[in-house]
């Protein structure tokens, strides 16, 4: 054993303080390695030797008397019918079918429609209240439609570009939570939790929290913030390898909503964009960053083809419980996934021109953020990162308008949270990374042109505020307050005051390189 | 009787409705699931809220609880998934720098004091590490967990995990090394 070996099991072991003999020898002679082996027991043995502590008097209390008043939740009803059908003896089974055969003819006889037992079974047994099918969302009337035209165009619409200059002259002081500007530095500014990079394997955080056991079928607002909260991930990591692993994550998202979405009696309407996307994602964009893994750390795309390789399995036994439609559905995830890991595994070749995304032109939401996300992880550069995101802040700007028009206060107070969400930990994060040092006149212009664009929408929102009819604005004041721009809400009174949001404090370079 | 050592025993007796037997589950484990939580959060408030609320959980999901499977890593689950859930509600109001900070105060001899010293570096290193590194490098070294143990628990793989661990060990080692490897450092605290 040489001491890269050694160091390398020290590293990997479930139990270094167990060498096995070869390498205990190795340790022995060796007074690097010993140096190393001694240093890292330290470290446990200190960690392990941490105070315990009781659990508090009161708290036990507490937690006794909650156990004695809360009932436990017995195991889904669906489950225990399985057990029973093991238990019953087969006479049974037949007496039990003949009596619910006699029962439904009885039903039907006094007029009790298939309808109602049907919706009886899901609400109580098959699907859990969570998996419910949320009500379909109202659609834009042509009163609504022709409101929504008047606001945008009365307020700078997103997108539209203005001059950096003249915005940033206009700055008179900056809001709190999304002036960034005293932020000691990049990872103090942004929460501990999406700085950390995720690998591969890993379940989603908005996957997890979600639930205790199995991932389950989400409804539209619980996908978008699960989808928002993968953005903001993707957004926070540079390096080949975790932007790889945020794409798996993300992916993996769009399987379990996929194969739920298949499996589920009700539906929410995704089905089709969510396979779409996830097949999208897995043949085109997985194999291209994997790409960019350095020479080291390649290994990681190789276990990223065992991943998919177990994915393209558990369709396999999943198909013949599936409709034709969703079984067709669950072969194109297969197939996907199968192109891909053999792409990432070197065994095919790379096809000449990549799969079509046909699930991006969408004007939901929620394909936005997947689409955008998935440009921001296979992007380096930051500014165009912050660009990305960008973009679907001024997609949220617009909802959270036609929202409050609509006069949906809970959802336009939701989506301004994913909006400043965005502003600040997709957007402004990214910009942060620019060392204004040694940024060159093109980088510093397109700086400029972001940060204008990210203004944009928040000049948006505050025109529309002042704009809007007095049913909306309500909404659109708390939607700019949960996107912690509260200071951007103008006072009530003839004095109109623009507050400018600013991402950092950047001082720009004076262009040496004119062209 | 109730064997208080013996956790299936316990979990049986908990999921036919016995709180009590339920109390020596949370005796047991309250008390690391906390620290556990103190790691990762710094916050005694936040740390308390989550493990209360992951006890109370697990009462209500005992049932669920698959006999056989490891009953730690079972709780160590409902804690992570409790603690994603509040920190996606509220960011942690009061943090400490070291949680020693709390327990250490009395005055100690000058080989105590290098110790704290030592336990008070690590534990800010420790801290310093990416969230995901330190869960799994904590429930490893604290809470004695297996891989396999701290896979179910994170809901990841094996090599996901083994990949962490190793990945903590590297920074902890090239960070506190410098330190570590001081004969003084070394002759005191290594024992």
């Amino acid at each position: 054993m040489n001491c890269n070996e050694t160091q390398a099991w020290l590293l990997h072991s479930e139990t270094p303080a167990l060498p096995p003999p070869p390498l205990a020898d190795h340790l022995r002679r060796c007074g690097t390695c010993q140096q190393a082996h001694r240093q890292l027991l330290l470290v446990e043995n200190h960690l392990q030797s941490a105070p315990l502590p009781l659990v508090p008097v009161a708290i036990k209390a507490q937690l006794m008397n909650a156990i004695t008043t809360t009932p436990l939740v017995r195991p889904a009803a669906r489950s225990l019918v399985k057990r029973r059908k093991h238990r019953f003896p087969l006479e049974h089974v037949i007496g039990y079918a003949a009596a619910a055969a006699a029962s439904l003819i009885v039903g039907g006889l006094l007029g009790y429609g298939y309808a109602e037992r049907g919706r009886l079974i899901v609400d109580t047994t098959v699907l859990p209240a969570a998996n419910a099918v949320p009500a379909e969302s109202p659609k834009t009337t042509t009163d609504e439609a022709a409101a929504v035209a008047n606001v945008i165009s009365n307020s700078v619409a997103p997108g539209v570009a203005v001059a950096p200059s003249a915005v940033v002259e206009n700055a008179v002081a900056k809001p709190p939570k999304v002036d960034l500007v005293e932020a000691p530095s990049l990872p103090a500014a942004v929460s501990p939790d999406i700085t950390v990079p995720m690998k591969f394997g890993e379940r989603p955080a908005a996957d997890l929290a979600m639930n205790i056991g199995e991932p389950r079928l989400l409804n539209d607002e619980e996908l978008l913030a699960t989808l928002v909260d993968s953005h903001t991930q993707t957004a926070a990591v540079t390096s080949p390898e975790d932007r790889l692993a945020r794409l798996v994550s993300l992916s993996d998202v769009l399987w379990t909503q996929t194969v739920k979405e298949s499996q589920s009696t009700g539906s929410t309407g995704n089905l089709e964009w969510l396979g779409d996307a996830y097949t999208t994602i897995v043949e085109n964009d997985l194999p291209a960053v994997a790409r960019e893994l350095p020479a080291g750390q390649q290994e990681a795309a190789l276990v990223l083809a065992t991943n998919l390789d177990g994915r393209a399995a558990e369709i396999e036994s999943m198909l013949s419980a599936s409709t034709p439609a969703h079984a067709e559905i669950l072969r194109q995830l297969q197939a996907s996934a199968q192109h891909s890991s053999a792409r990432l595994t070197k065994k095919v070749k790379d096809p000449a021109s990549p799969r079509q995304r046909r699930w991006s032109d969408s004007t939901n939401l929620l394909p936005l953020v997947v689409e955008q996300t998935v440009a921001i992880a296979r992007e380096d550069n930051p500014i165009e990162r912050a660009d990305h995101s960008t973009a679907l802040a001024e997609s949220f700007a617009k909802d959270i308008l036609v929202t409050s028009l609509r006069g949906e206060e809970t959802r336009a107070a939701t989506l301004g949270g994913h909006f400043g969400r965005v502003l600040e930990q997709g957007i402004a994060v990214n910009l942060k990374r620019i060392d204004p040092a040694k940024a060159t006149y093109q980088q510093t212009r397109r700086y400029q042109q972001v940060v204008a664009r990210a203004q944009q929408s928040i000049l948006f929102l505050q025109q529309s505020l002042e704009a809007a009819p007095p049913g909306a604005r309500q909404s659109l004041a708390v939607a700019m307050q949960q996107g912690g721009l509260a200071q951007l809400v103008p006072p009530p009174g003839p004095t109109r005051r623009i507050w400018i949001w600013s991402p950092v404090n950047f001082r720009w370079p004076h262009p040496v390189h004119r062209h | 009787m109730i064997d208080p050592n013996d956790d299936d025993e316990l979990v049986r007796l908990a999921q036919a409705g016995d709180g009590q037997a339920f109390g020596v589950l949370i005796d047991r484990y309250w008390p690391r699931v906390y620290r556990w939580l103190m790691g990762l959060t710094r916050s005694p408030q936040m740390s308390e809220d989550v493990a209360q609320d992951s006890f109370l959980k697990a009462w209500k999901g005992i049932s669920a609880f698959t006999p056989g499977t490891s009953f730690r890593a079972w709780v160590f689950r409902i804690a992570r998934n409790g603690l994603i859930d509040q920190q996606r509600r509220e960011r942690p109001t009061t943090q400490i720098d070291s949680w020693d900070d709390q327990t250490a105060s009395e005055p100690a001899a000058l080989a105590h004091l290098v110790q704290d010293e030592t336990r008070r570096l690590i534990n800010e290193a420790c801290g310093r590490l990416p969230g995901s590194v330190r869960e799994a490098f904590l429930l490893r070294t604290q809470e004695g967990l297996s891989f396999a143990e701290i896979a179910e628990a994170l809901e990841s793989t094996e090599e996901t995990v083994r990949w962490r661990v190793h990945k903590a060990r590297q920074i902890l080692l090239k960070e506190l090394g410098p330190y570590l490897s001081l004969p003084s450092q070394q002759g005191r605290v290594g024992r």
